[in-house]
């Protein structure tokens, strides 16, 4: 089993999804792998650009996959929005317009259709992987019951992303199982949270984002696990709009799945991670951890 | 017209459902014998599993079922069952065919189908009939009424676990068995391999816990568990003690073997032996039997009284123990063998505790754990100190740590030198000891002892770490310089291995291995010695006992072997030879979804660890019966069939053969018709529907079983997550179909929307408050009343439809209910929720498609549909290939079974020279005279294994049968219909000169010919049988009250045998067929026919009112399908006018027809005068027209044309002038013709084709309703749509508004999509005319007497099973006066008629008469109610009188019934027979 990878953080693991950096990284070096960060990398493509000037994203996006062929290891993208760039752009190197690749970014193509992007969730939920991350806990997690959301960019399109069921993932779900949480089975996880909408059409993505939550709710959940910082940005920020939105008031925490992790296997920062969420999710984690 | 050069009279018949059923009928009818394979058990395909058809809503089954019988019954029509093409050599006429045959593992010949097998089978499996919705045993068939109705076993061959295990213990089976609380047959399956149930089911090493599929998925199920569960049962409940012990051959029972050892290897060898017959003495060392069972493992795992009880067994059978009896000490081999044993077999297991080779190991409190356990186990005084050392990490090393535990010691210590991954101790027991206190250290070894006044002290040990992996594949522990430590210690156990205890002259007389074991063959464990073998520890060194029985079973084989005179090696498997098969992901897929319960693995109790290890009481406490239940519903049965045998012993008929393997077979024939059907499409892969996620979403399938009153809920209509009555109820349209993702199919599959239409009615049906909510794209009635049915879906029965496609579906978890979300008429999302989802599934080809083609040489198409020909639709692509059904593309069940007869025919064109070579007419002996006879009627009655019996009293039904008037002899048989029963029935026929047969037994719906049959064969006219069916009707519906049920059966039988005395024998007449056919019809569909029937060596007459050929084919110029039809026109009638069997009669009409099927006489007027023509069958296929348009200024602006206007335009090369509108539904589909004209949407699609083609820049807008591009022509749509062609929907009430400009008309239509209206301009407007019947349709029928449709058009017998048949027989119906189809539908329709005209034409006579009406003339008083009454217009009144044919009458006796004047009688049921039997059964008897 492959245990060194290159790892590209992108700028939501360093900014605000850090907690979901930290606790990624942490758990990651718990577990025995090393994440070599990329060198020099920049941009996936994924911000504002990919609307404005497709071709520009495309060849941020390839830059960063030269970067990796360097490595001539697989490159672990956390972030679901610079996962589905990267993965478009190799799709788009493999299969797509040669000239069009050509065109956005003039380097030699050599190496990086041999590169492969993967994300942690693809990464821990082998059977091997999962073995291990089984015996690592610690403190089990019964009690959480964790609808596990995936959002609508690490499952489709099917032809450029593909490593799960598209309709029903279940990677997030089976290492939910093996720290010790109860999966929840429930119908809302590739659906879309709003994304960028939230702040241009708040409206639109509220009533996305309440639908979300109110499904989780409904099917037994109290807590969400994410693998994406705008989902999560989403679904902990909004709970107040969204409770408005469904006259009753919607209150479960949003946590990255590995701060669950984390939580598990009782690494030592945890808490820290934790408390920058918006939805505390410290009367779950207290009443849960506490009674052990 | 198709050759062949060399002719063989027969045909193969690829799958055995609708369309594979009526070709083989059609075929054997014609004349040729018929092999009709079927990759099942049954006959019966996809329309077996149905429950209603539309439009009628007939049961599907009481349809299917009449047919299922005439095959079964046709001597002309071989059934092969479990068969697949493999391969076809050879040339059409002439073909050479591999069959691969599957196993039935019963005998169809024996089977009576009694279901005796069923009760006793504890294998449940999901029913793949009932759609997994319920659950079937592994033995059984597809469903009731299924042909051949002998049962089959599903059986995939031994389950993972039973290959894992060494003995090759039937795990699967014993697990079954368990749980179905069959303890002895468990436990005596397990003794099959293995005599120590109850001790491996404590102390086994469980290897079949590793492989178990089950574990695959999420834990292995408790197998070790379950046995001991068994064992316990059976111990507890006594089971045992009553059972006989087998008899004894005495000549074997001379024969001496010995064993030399009486643990796990010794015993089982002795057991096997003695249960073979020989007489077994073991040989033992000490005072008491079990080996290392006894003194190796403790009681706290394994009581002594289990082990008591077991061995005590073994003994049972007359196996002698002489205990106190060492090897070398006591007597060698040779001195065994000198006196009088035949063979020895050596199992002395392996005693000697192997030294640790340091300095201090001789010192007091040292000693080898063997040892020590022995000591222990034995019950003598054995102390250990405070501290305990243990040194190892095996069993015995835990063994020997908690045996000290228990015997007061203070602190026990596990020194281990590598770490606990690598402790080959079980995990169990590792937990076990760890939880009574036990500590380990690990990565120790020792060094040496300290030794104090000859007693230890304290134990020097070093630390280890783990090196490179050695040859065992375990990391090789090396000490850790200057880690040295010690351990105080007052008594050390050694258990780190064993060697084999025996002398060295013992050793030499053996011959030893290098490491000191006895060396064997390790197939036949014969050891250098002839007679002696040797197993066990002795040859292995320390295992498992489970590993001693399997040594032991295998020298017992081999001593047999030696003992008869066979080769050592029969029967003996290699050991390590069967590799366990791998479970693909697919399987465990399955596997996944079959799961029953999501239950976990149980855990096995325990006594708590502080109590128990202060004595030897007994960890593991066992399951109880929950937890055994549970436990053993886990089980996956992956084998399905677990081999227990049960269904074997319980079978009287001997049917059941597990020995039944796969076999090729070969077979010639001359033709082939491939009819394999489709495959549901797998909504699984609509991931967005949730299918398989959500339990209450099902697909329409599923929906169509739990219709069903056979279905899972018997016609209750439950959804599956709470059996609650559904309220709301959505089904999605197109699922699977009309999509260009690659996880569906692009094509229409072109019967859901009916199918859904006819859910939803009798859904509505089954509970009319039901809301039922349709979602679709476009609705396609497009068949004959379909339109109409569709209407009153909606109007009558309330069903809402919503032109709308939800694109995902969520699940309520609270209440199980479906939330959808779509768009409404409004463009605006709505939120519905619904308590179940059908999803409406499209068809595929048959998952063996591929391999079936690559095996018949015949090409697909690209979306895997073998390639036919457009005017010639049943026709592969290999000459002499034919395919028939929705095997070539998806369609409904009535143009299935014209494609069938249309495959038929071509068939027959191929081989009409061989017609009936390969045929066998039956030859009965001459019939006796009868009727002046006295009656002597003998009566049978029939056990029906318990079926009859097991209610009834039978043999007081014999014997009370015999009281009967008339009733000569009576006797009961087991199973009447079986073939020793019916040749009891003709014997006394025979020599009792019986001359009336009365059988008491099941139904004469699928018996009575058989029966009538075994008379024919004995020279007695088979009206001179009367069936009782005392079991459906008596037996089944009145199990619980055998009493009440008995007497029933003898007012039953007492009607029956006074119904015999008054029948009569029946003579049929043979009436010659003139072997002529006239088609009326000269279009595309008449010459089609008329051409076939030409091929097939039949005379047509082929009348024409025009003075050309062609019909409506002279106006088309181009089909759907590319076919130019003036090219093909005219060389179809170049072959018509130029075929000398065929005339042409042109300008020609028919004026009159009489007769009856086989020989008609009709007259036609001809330009040359009436002309009389004789022949045995007519085929209509009078055409039908186009609407004329009244609408949209058709006849008003010469820029409105037809559609075929328009074409011929196109083909003209003429420009449409501007752009084009296209307006779909003129004249169809509105309250004047309230039908769908169906090609209408095909052709305006092909010619905007055509016009982008041809000009790309033309802006073309077609105005439809829906469209109905059914089957492939949807490609035809999505290339339109692709080429820029506009489709703008309307609705009846808002029609477009058509005006003309000076430049252009005008085109106002509300659009849809946009909401609003839109105005725009063309050049010319092609208006859809539908299709009409022809104004002389009314005067044929009238003529023929053949009925019509409300629309006008001919009205066959039966919309579903005989589209081409009309209820006169011998008349059949082709082409648009049908109904509206497209060219390739007409030359199909034409081929069926031909093929089904060619069933009558193709005999020599027709018989008539048997059960038909006869009229008193006397008494009739031509009031013409049996003219009004009969359903096929039999009836005429002639000369005064009703004149009833009885070449025409069907025997209905509706006639009979309703005759005012009693003047009609039905034969066989005449009044005096009927009155008879309703007197007796009235009349009491007792």
């Amino acid at each position: 089993m492959r245990k060194d990878y290159a790892y590209f953080p992108g700028c939501s693991l360093r900014g605000t999804g850090a907690e979901f950096g930290a606790s990624l990284e942490a758990v990651f070096r718990h577990l025995g792998y090393t994440l070599e960060e990329l060198p020099d990398w920049n941009c996936c493509g994924a911000t504002s650009g990919h609307a404005i000037r497709p071709r520009t994203a495309l060849a941020l996006a390839i830059r960063n996959l030269a970067q990796a062929a360097a490595t001539h290891k697989p490159l672990v993208v956390p972030c679901a929005a610079c996962y589905h760039n990267l993965r478009a752009a190799r799709l788009a190197v493999e299969g797509g317009d040669p000239a069009l690749v050509a065109e956005a970014l003039p380097i030699p193509a050599a190496g990086i259709a041999a590169v492969s992007v993967v994300h942690p969730l693809e990464v821990l939920s082998s059977k091997e992987a999962l073995a291990e991350v089984r015996a690592k806990v610690v403190d089990k997690l019964a009690g959480f019951r964790v609808a596990s959301y995936y959002g609508c960019l690490l499952s489709r399109p099917p032809k450029a992303v593909k490593f799960d069921d598209t309709e029903n993932p279940t990677a997030m779900d089976r290492i939910v199982a093996a720290i010790g949480a109860q999966p929840v089975d429930w119908s809302w996880k590739v659906d879309c949270c709003g994304g960028n909408l939230s702040l241009s059409a708040t409206e639109v993505a509220v009533d996305l984002i309440a639908k979300i939550l109110a499904g989780a709710e409904e099917a037994g959940a109290n807590a969400i696990a994410v693998a994406c910082p705008l989902c999560h940005a989403n679904l902990d920020t909004r709970q107040f709009e969204a409770s408005r939105k469904l006259r009753r008031k919607v209150e479960i925490p949003v946590f990255y799945f590995t701060e669950l992790m984390a939580l598990a296997y009782d690494l030592p920062r945890a808490e820290k991670w934790l408390r920058k969420h918006i939805t505390t999710p410290f009367p779950l984690v207290d009443a849960i951890l506490e009674e052990e | 017209m198709i050759k062949a050069k060399v002719e063989r009279g027969s045909v193969l018949v690829v799958g055995g459902g609708v369309a594979g059923m009526q070709a083989a009928l059609d075929a054997a009818a014609m004349g040729f014998k018929v092999h009709l394979a079927e990759a099942k058990s049954a006959l019966g395909g996809q329309m077996s599993a149905l429950d209603k058809t539309f439009p009628t809503n007939d049961c599907a089954m009481c349809m299917l079922s009449p047919r299922l019988v005439e095959i079964g019954n046709n001597p002309n029509i071989e059934i092969l069952p479990l068969a697949e093409v493999k391969a076809v050599e050879g040339e059409a006429g002439d073909f050479h065919v591999t069959l691969r045959r599957r196993p039935r593992f019963v005998d169809v010949k024996k089977c009576t189908a009694c279901g005796d097998c069923l009760d006793v089978c504890p294998v449940e499996i999901p029913d793949a009939f009932n759609r997994d919705l319920s659950s079937r045993k592994a033995i059984g068939r597809l469903y009731p009424q299924a042909v051949p109705s002998a049962f089959a076993i599903e059986r995939l061959g031994p389950a993972r676990c039973r290959l894992a295990c060494p003995a090759g213990t039937n795990a699967q089976g014993y697990v079954a068995l368990a749980g179905k609380g069959k303890f002895l047959e468990a436990y005596n399956l397990v003794r099959e391999t293995n005599p120590f149930v109850s001790v491996c089911g404590r102390v086994c090493y469980h290897p079949c816990e590793k492989e178990c599929t089950r574990g695959l998925i999420d834990e292995p199920v408790a197998v070790m568990a379950l046995k001991r569960y068994v064992a316990d049962k059976v111990r507890a409940g006594k089971l045992l003690d009553g059972e006989p012990l087998p008899e004894r051959d005495p000549a074997k029972a001379r024969r001496r073997v010995a064993v030399v050892g009486a643990g796990p290897a010794g015993l089982a060898a002795a057991y096997r032996l003695a249960k073979a017959g020989y007489s077994v003495t073991v040989f033992e060392e000490r005072e008491k039997p079990g080996g290392m069972m006894r003194y190796g493992i403790p009681a706290y795992r394994l009581p002594k009284d289990e082990l008591d009880f077991e061995i005590g067994n073994i003994l049972k059978l007359g196996v002698e123990l002489r205990s106190g009896w060492k090897l070398g000490r006591a007597g060698s081999v040779d001195s065994l063998l000198g006196q009088g044993c035949e063979a020895v077999f050596v199992a002395i297991g392996a005693w000697k505790g192997l030294k640790l080779g340091v300095p201090g190991e001789d010192a007091g409190g040292v000693l080898d754990a063997v040892t020590f356990l022995e000591a222990a186990n034995s019950g003598r005084d054995v102390t250990v100190g405070k501290r305990v050392v243990v040194i190892g990490g095996g069993d015995a090393a835990m063994d020997a740590a908690r045996t000290a535990l228990r015997l007061g010691a203070e602190k026990v210590t596990v020194l281990y030198r590598r770490s606990r991954e690598e402790m080959p101790a079980s995990i169990a027991e590792q937990n076990e000891a760890l939880e009574e206190g036990v500590s380990f250290q690990f990565l120790a070894a020792p060094t040496g002892f300290v030794v104090k006044d000859g007693a230890v002290e304290a134990l020097s040990a070093v630390r280890m770490k783990l090196g490179e992996p050695d040859g065992s594949g375990r990391r090789r522990p090396m000490p850790i310089a200057g880690s040295d430590f010690t351990v105080p210690a007052d008594t050390v156990l050694v258990a780190i291995s064993q060697a084999v205890d025996a002398d060295g002259a013992a050793q030499s007389a053996l011959g030893m291995t290098d490491w000191k074991t006895v060396r064997v063959d390790p197939l036949t464990l014969r050891t250098s010695r002839e007679r002696v073998f040797a197993g066990g520890d002795a040859v292995t060194g320390p295992a498992t006992v489970i590993e001693a029985v399997a040594a032991g079973n295998r020298a017992a084989r081999s001593i047999e072997n030696l003992l008869e005179g066979r080769p050592l090696v029969e029967g003996q498997n290699p050991a390590e030879a069967e590799a366990l098969p791998s479970v693909s992901d697919e399987t465990l897929e399955e596997a996944r979804a079959r799961m029953r319960s999501k239950a976990c693995r149980q855990a096995m109790p325990e006594a708590p660890a502080r109590e128990r290890a202060a004595d030897f009481r007994e960890v593991a406490l066992g399951f109880d019966d929950a937890a055994a239940l549970a436990e053993a519903e886990r089980c996956l049965a992956c084998g399905i069939c677990s081999d227990c045998g049960q269904c074997a012993a319980a079978c009287e008929a001997g049917a059941v053969n597990y020995d039944d393997a796969e076999r090729e077979e070969t077979i010639d024939v001359g033709a082939i018709i491939l009819a394999t059907g489709f495959e549901p499409y797998d909504a699984t892969r609509a991931g967005e529907y949730g299918y398989g996620r959500y339990a209450n979403v099902v697909t329409s399938l599923e929906f169509e079983r739990i219709l069903s009153a056979s279905g899972p809920t018997f016609g209750h209509v439950e959804r599956p997550s709470d059996g609650k009555a559904p309220r709301r109820i959505a089904f999605i349209q197109c699922v699977g179909s009309r999509s260009v993702t690659d996880a569906a199919n692009p094509w229409c599959s072109g019967v859901c929307c009916m199918y859904s239409t006819k859910e939803a009615i009798i859904a509505k049906e089954h509970a009319p408050d039901t809301e039922v909510t349709v979602f679709f794209i476009d609705i396609r009635a497009h068949g004959k009343g379909y339109e109409r049915y569709r209407d009153s879906a909606e109007k009558v029965h309330g069903v809402r439809y919503v032109r709308s496609m939800p694109s995902t579906v969520k699940e309520i978890k609270r209440t199980g209910n479906l939330a959808l979300r779509y768009a409404g008429d409004d463009g605006k999302l709505v939120d519905a929720e619904f308590d179940l989802v059908v999803l409406a599934v499209g068809l595929e080809p048959a998952r063996d498609a591929k391999a079936a083609a690559e095996a018949l040489g015949i090409a697909l198409d690209p979306h895997g549909f073998p390639e036919t020909k457009e005017s010639s639709p049943a026709d592969t692509s290999r000459e002499g290939v034919f395919a028939a059904g929705t095997a070539a593309e998806p369609k409904d069940i009535p143009e299935s079974v014209i494609t069938a007869s249309a495959a038929a025919a071509r068939a027959g064109e191929l081989l009409a020279g061989a017609r009936g070579s390969e045929i066998r007419p039956e030859v009965f002996p001459r019939e006796r005279e009868v009727a002046s006879d006295q009656e002597r009627i003998g009566v049978f009655v029939c056990h029906c294994g318990s079926n009859i019996a097991g209610v009834v009293d039978v043999d007081g039904l014999a014997k009370y049968a015999a009281t009967l008037p008339g009733v000569a002899a009576a006797e009961d048989l087991m199973y009447a219909c079986s073939p020793d029963g019916l040749e009891r029935i003709r014997k006394a026929i025979r020599e009792l000169g019986l001359n009336r047969v009365v059988v008491s037994s099941c139904s004469p719906r699928t018996h009575e010919p058989i029966f009538r049959r075994a008379l024919r064969e004995e020279g007695l006219n088979p009206y001179l049988f009367e069936l009782a069916n005392i079991r459906d009707q008596c037996a089944w519906v009145h199990r619980s009250d055998a009493a009440a049920a008995t007497s029933k059966a003898r007012d039953l039988l007492r009607a029956s045998v006074a119904r015999a005395r008054f029948l009569e024998p029946l003579h049929d007449t043979e009436v010659e067929v003139t072997a002529h056919a006239l088609v009326v019809g000269g279009g595309a569909a008449g010459m089609t026919a008329a051409l076939s029937l030409a091929g097939q060596r039949f005379g047509v007459t082929l009348v024409e009112k025009e003075k050309a050929l062609g019909g409506n084919l002279r106006d088309l110029r181009q089909s759907v399908g590319g076919l130019d039809f003036e090219r093909y026109l005219a060389a179809l009638t170049k072959a018509v006018t130029s075929n000398p069997k065929i005339q042409v009669l042109a300008e020609s009409r028919l004026i009159e027809q009489s007769g009856y099927v086989g020989n008609f006489e009709s007259v036609i007027s001809t330009p040359a005068g009436e002309v009389a023509v004789r022949h045995g069958v007519t085929i209509i296929a009078t055409g039908a027209e186009e609407y004329a348009p009244t609408e949209y200024l058709f006849g008003k602006d010469a820029r409105v044309v037809t559609q075929r206007q328009f074409e011929q335009g196109l083909a003209e090369g003429r420009a449409a002038g501007g752009a084009v509108a296209m307006i779909q539904c003129v004249g169809s589909r509105d309250d004047s013709r309230p039908y769908c004209s169906r090609v209408c949407c095909s052709e305006a699609v092909k010619n905007a084709l055509e016009s982008k083609r041809r000009s790309p820049e033309t802006p073309v807008y077609i105005l439809y309703r829906d469209v109905r591009t059914y089957g492939f022509k949807e490609e035809l749509y999505r290339k339109a749509r692709e080429a820029g062609v506009l489709f703008i929907r309307y609705t009846p009430e808002r029609k477009p508004e058509v005006t003309a400009a000076g430049d252009g008309l005008m085109i106002r239509v509300f659009d849809h999509d946009l909401g609003e209206e839109v105005e725009f301009a063309v050049g010319t407007l092609v208006l859809s005319a539908g299709i009409v019947p022809r104004p002389d349709a009314g005067e044929v029928a009238r003529l023929m007497k053949l009925p019509l449709t409300q629309d006008g058009f001919f009205l066959e017998a039966h919309m579903k099973l005989r589209p081409v048949d009309f209820a006169t027989e011998g008349v059949y119906l082709a082409g648009l006066a049908h109904g509206p189809k497209l060219f390739d539908e007409s030359a199909a329709q034409a081929l069926a008629a031909a093929g089904r005209a060619a069933t009558v034409l193709s005999k020599k006579t027709v018989s008539v008469g048997g059960s038909v009406a006869v009229v008193d003339e006397d008494l009739c008083a031509a009031c013409l109610t049996c003219v009004r009454l009969c359903p096929y217009e039999v009836p005429v009144i002639k000369d005064g009188a009703a004149k009833i044919e009885p070449a025409k009458c069907q025997g209905c006796g509706v006639c009979a019934g309703a005759c005012p004047a009693k003047a009609i009688q039905l034969l066989h049921f005449k009044d005096a027979q009927v009155v008879a039997a309703a007197r007796a059964l009235v009349a009491g008897g007792d």
